[in-house]
């Protein structure tokens, strides 16, 4: 027994398993689109947690851009986000989308900044899976631009107890360009 | 083939639980991660949540956003989601030791937890934490310093190897 | 053939040491993380140069950093540097550091590293840093501005492996 828990009673260790932490899916982009969905085809079962691992920069010419991330294909109003962020000159804290269609990512690199240069997010996804609970995402990420850029710790919320089955990302506007890329990571239990 | 980041244990509550802890935890893995999804009982957004490892509290750093304004203090206590939160909702977060089994320096511990709600106040939280002791950490508990932790709250001790 | 998350390679001092570089770093994987518990011998930023067969020592690096102190909260920028930062602490207990590179091999981007510091004594903080080079990195080396690593630091290289 390796292991135990206490919370009032005692339960049994769990037994090792093979890596806990396992690729599923990925995609870097050889040219523009306009979104990337990614799909459980039966893959993601055996998981527990989901971890995307992105970097993107968009096409559109202005500086930054808003994304969007879906689940399930709802683009209804049924999101919330909120962002505890640096933007190289304050620390701030903002509700960032209530009662939304969509948890945002905010402050994505786009076109009009600095070439070659990309916004990396770390979306970490508990639970994703569970019935009774909505799904609360963790989002670590920003962008430097030599000049500009943010740092963040975001959150978003669906509130949905359905599990997870899709998630999709789009920018507001503009396409996801080229070299961006997103991988997905499944975490056992 | 040796596998690097394996599950060590975990839980889902089945009913309210004041607080939860991992015991024993073998010395066999370089780093721990404690990732988790939880609620609790108290009638606000937010509840408070302590950190002790071999039941030492640990000390640090706070910096935290609520939807509103932004602070830094020295109570390195984590803000879990509350009841008075939109219903169904838990908080996400990771709490990362590394070094955990040392047996000859302090242990730092990182955390990030991120909670929602469908309402301005949400909380987004990094601490910078401290056991000050060189005796391997064995014992995690969590303790919901107001209410209790509710059924579905859930509780994932990861080890990672280095080799 | 690499798995999704492996150990590339790991330092642990039992001295004090002046820098860490870990150096030939295969490009078999997707992103690497730089992860574990660092002391030194004084308070200090940590820097890190990157390259590909030699340093990069021009003015190619820039960072912006969200940060608290114990008391306040902050954000800043750094642009035109020699040097990559990974954070600031003050004294020398042991610090937890994770260094993220996604795309590290990418050959047609700038590089991007994601940095979470959580020293109890310093500033907590989030760092992304920009490394202006479409070079591959395959080594880094980590300084302090002042003072040496001392014994206890413990570092280990993973890659992560995208299907």
């Amino acid at each position: 027994m390796i292991g135990n828990i206490v919370a009032g009673t005692f339960s049994a260790g769990v037994a090792p398993v093979t890596s806990s932490y396992e690729s599923i899916a990925s995609s870097t982009l050889g040219s523009s689109q306009s979104s990337i969905t990614f799909s459980d085809g039966g893959a993601w079962a055996d998981y527990k947690h989901l971890q995307l691992r992105v970097m993107l920069r968009g096409t559109d010419s202005r500086t930054n851009v808003s994304g969007y991330l879906r689940f399930n294909s709802d683009s209804g109003n049924n999101y919330s986000s909120h962002n505890l962020y640096g933007n190289g000159s304050s620390a701030g804290s903002d509700a960032n989308g209530l009662g939304n269609s969509s948890v945002n990512l905010r402050d994505l690199i786009s076109a009009g900044s600095l070439s070659n240069t990309f916004h990396v997010l770390i979306i970490d996804i508990l639970d994703f899976a569970n019935t009774s609970k909505n799904k609360t995402v963790r989002i670590l990420g920003g962008n430097d631009k030599n000049g500009g850029g943010t740092v963040s710790l975001q959150s978003g919320a669906w509130y949905n107890t359905n599990a997870i089955t899709s998630m999709n990302i789009s920018l507001d506007n503009g396409d996801l360009g080229t070299y961006s890329s997103f991988a997905l990571y499944g975490i056992k239990d | 083939m040796a596998t690097t980041y394996e599950i060590i244990n975990k839980t889902t509550l089945g009913s309210d639980a004041a607080y939860i802890e991992f015991t024993s935890i073998p010395d066999t893995y370089k780093d721990v991660i404690l990732v988790g999804s939880t609620r609790t009982t108290k009638t606000s957004i937010n509840d408070e949540a302590e950190l002790k490892l071999n039941g030492t509290a640990i000390t640090g750093i706070r910096l935290f956003g609520t939807g509103a304004g932004v602070a830094c203090d020295t109570i390195p206590i984590m803000l879990p989601t509350g009841a008075n939160a939109t219903s169904n909702t838990f908080d996400n977060f990771t709490i990362y030791i590394p070094n955990y089994a040392s047996t000859t320096q302090y242990k730092s511990v990182s955390i990030d937890q991120t909670g929602e709600n469908n309402g301005t106040t949400a909380y987004a939280v990094f601490i910078a934490g401290l056991y000050s002791s060189n005796t391997a950490v064995s014992t995690i508990r969590l303790t919901s310093l107001t209410g209790s932790y509710v059924t579905n709250s859930s509780f994932y001790l990861y080890g990672i190897k280095n080799s | 053939m690499a798995a999704t998350y492996e150990p590339i390679a790991t330092t642990t001092l039992t001295g004090t040491q002046a820098n860490i570089e870990f150096t030939s770093i295969s490009g078999a994987y997707t992103d690497f993380i730089l992860t574990g518990t660092v002391v030194r011998t004084a308070g200090s930023d940590i820097e890190f140069v990157l390259g590909n067969g030699s340093y990069d020592t021009g003015s190619n690096y820039s960072l912006t950093y969200l940060y608290g102190t114990g008391s306040a909260a902050g954000s800043g920028r750094g642009i035109n540097a020699t040097k990559g930062n990974a954070g600031y602490a003050s004294s020398t207990n042991p610090m937890s550091l994770t260094i993220q590179a996604q795309n590290y091999s990418n050959t047609s981007t700038y590089k991007t590293l994601l940095v979470r510091n959580s020293p109890a004594s310093g500033d907590v903080s989030a760092i992304v840093n920009l490394w202006r080079s479409t070079s591959a990195i395959n080594q880094i080396k980590l300084t302090p501005n002042s003072g040496s690593f001392g014994a206890g630091t413990s570092l280990t290289l993973y890659g992560i492996k995208a299907a």
